[in-house]
């Protein structure tokens, strides 16, 4: 089982370059970064924590930017959104910027997506909250056209792509893995229908439920069992044993957007975890 | 005056790591991403330079992608775009992609526009009045500005308008990066006098010839306005040292040089003999 670590990266919180480099020296694969475009005021959609919504959702850099100076700190690591809201953007400018990561990385992006809870910000980028799980499936699919054919086109319901060429391509081939955010069973189902992976959180319903049936349903689905990344890790070793005995390739630790002072000392606790799990 | 480098960064030139390295070491000032999102095959409007649309243009990369690299192998180097097309993008998004950048490399970001020529790739991300472009890129730059400067921003135009919002962090640079306007005289300079921080003309186009003719009356322009001295970045400029000092000395205060998207071994040479032609200009 790997490690990850997210994080929404703030200017007040360890910088990118500084949090990438010390995952890397401490056994971590992958480094995920949150985001959200903006946070209109009022706040109408409660957060799906409850309570207020903490500071950091607002505060957030924009992933590309800061998983691109990841990349350009670090050799082996790898970069991911935890997650990206693809419905807030544009289609044809994400297939570029996803493309783009992949190319200044390596071959090391990770596109975790999601659909969003937070009905104002979703609408401020003019998508109808409604239909917003059909317009990302859409969305997907004419991404994967864009990575994958010299000409591209796509023509949806919601997305429609007219014939355009636009390189480079992602260096992973046909496409940086897609994996899907969000809790059992809805976002398991579309990370079958067109996802690479899954990315449950633990604290969101029972793990030892939904692990067991999300593997029947890859099954039943024809598709091999996909790749489990479990969010919402915490300093436990049984409980991270057990995550690995239920089949999760990765899992998760969901750091604060604190500063590095704060932060270095609860990698090195996660390194001592780490080799542990590890045996 | 200062010297800049640009190219297109694709998958088949020096990375963004390895050429902003090279461009830092040489002691230029600044390097330049310009960007297109994808090329439609229906093209139908044609290229300002004249003739075929060079294949870079389909394959640069994501600007923002390629300058946070940049940022984050070098200390010194500012990072421009050159130019972004901000009538393909949306300005909420687009405004946290300048402030991150602007933050991750603690103020160093140029933000260089542009209104595009492509009417069909503007058309694909939602702009359809290609004639009218040019108001919807003065209200996306108003409306970046009150993110970038309001702790709740709001903006209320007739093509872009939203309620208060939360959105940091603000830039590095305060109040906000430099605004950069590209485009020709006297359009592109009565735009940057008019919301930008800075004109950046092209050195020479058929319609106008060579656009130093036009400095003085540019410079009367924003003494009139009130805008004391904007910079003047030019692109497109020919490796010749008569000529880049004539720039100088009419007041000119950056050249971006633009080089072709290559490997190392043709690249570095080339940085090496436009360093020569700075170290000449400087000395001169």
């Amino acid at each position: 089982m790997e490690f990850g670590a997210s994080i929404f990266f703030t200017d007040y919180s360890i910088s990118p370059a500084a949090l990438a480099v010390a995952l890397e020296e401490r056994g971590f694969d992958s480094l995920w970064a949150a985001e959200h475009s903006h946070i209109p005021v009022p706040r109408i959609t409660p957060p799906p924590g409850g309570g207020e919504l903490a500071k950091r959702y607002y505060d957030v850099m924009d992933p590309f930017v800061t998983l691109a100076v990841a990349a350009g700190a670090t050799k082996t690591l790898k970069v991911a959104t935890g997650i990206c809201l693809v419905i807030q953007r544009d289609t044809i400018q994400t297939a570029k910027l996803v493309a783009s990561l992949d190319q200044v990385s390596g071959g090391r992006f990770l596109f975790g997506i999601g659909g969003g809870w937070n009905v104002e910000e979703i609408e401020a980028h003019g998508t109808v909250f409604k239909t917003r799980m059909q317009k990302m499936r859409e969305q997907m699919e004419a991404m994967k056209e864009i990575w994958t054919k010299s000409t591209a086109s796509y023509d949806g319901e919601i997305v429609k792509v007219p014939p355009m060429m636009t390189w480079p391509k992602p260096v992973q081939k046909p496409h940086p893995p897609i994996i899907l955010g969000g809790a059992f069973p809805y976002a398991a189902r579309r990370a079958i229908r067109y996802g690479d992976g899954w990315f449950p959180n633990a604290s969101s319903g029972n793990p030892e439920e939904y692990m067991p049936r999300f593997r029947q349903m890859c099954s039943e689905a024809g598709r091999d069992p996909l790749p489990v990344t479990m969010g919402g890790a915490t300093e436990d070793l049984k409980q991270l044993n057990r995550f690995r005995e239920l089949g999760s390739v990765r899992t998760v630790v969901s750091l604060p957007a604190e500063s590095e002072d704060k932060i270095l000392p609860v990698l090195d606790r996660w390194a001592a975890l780490i080799r542990q799990v590890r045996g | 005056m200062k010297f800049g480098i640009a190219m297109f960064f694709t998958d088949y030139a020096m990375s963004a790591a390895d050429f902003a390295r090279a461009v830092e070491d040489r002691g230029f000032e600044s390097v330049w991403a310009p960007e297109h999102s994808h090329i439609p095959l229906s093209r139908a409007s044609p290229f300002p330079a004249g003739g075929e649309l060079p294949k870079k243009y389909a394959d640069c990369m994501d600007p923002f992608v390629s300058l946070s690299v940049a940022a984050a192998v070098t200390k010194n180097l500012l990072l421009g775009t050159g130019v972004c097309l901000v009538v393909q993008r949306d300005p909420i998004q687009t405004a946290k992609l300048v402030a991150s950048l602007d933050s991750v490399s603690d103020g160093r970001f140029l933000f260089g526009i542009g209104g595009g020529w492509n009417a069909e790739e503007m058309a694909d991300h939602g702009t359809t009045d290609f004639k009218g472009r040019w108001k919807l890129v003065r209200e996306r730059i108003e409306a970046m500005k009150a993110i970038w400067t309001q702790d709740k921003a709001e903006y209320h135009g007739d093509l872009v308008d939203f309620g208060p919002m939360l959105a940091y962090p603000k830039p590095a640079r305060s109040p906000h990066p430099p605004v950069i306007v590209g485009g020709a005289f006297p359009y592109g300079a009565r735009r940057a006098i008019a919301y930008g921080d800075g004109w950046v003309p092209h050195g020479s186009r058929p319609q106008y010839g060579d656009v130093s003719a036009f400095l003085p009356e540019f410079r009367k322009m924003c003494a009139e306005a009130g805008r004391g001295h904007l910079p003047v970045t030019m692109f497109g400029v020919p490796p010749d040292l008569d000529k880049l000092k004539h720039y100088r000395d009419i007041g000119v205060d950056r050249l971006v040089i633009s080089l072709d998207s290559v490997k190392a071994d043709t690249q570095l040479p080339l940085l090496d003999k436009w360093a020569g032609l700075m170290r000449a200009v400087d000395a001169s």
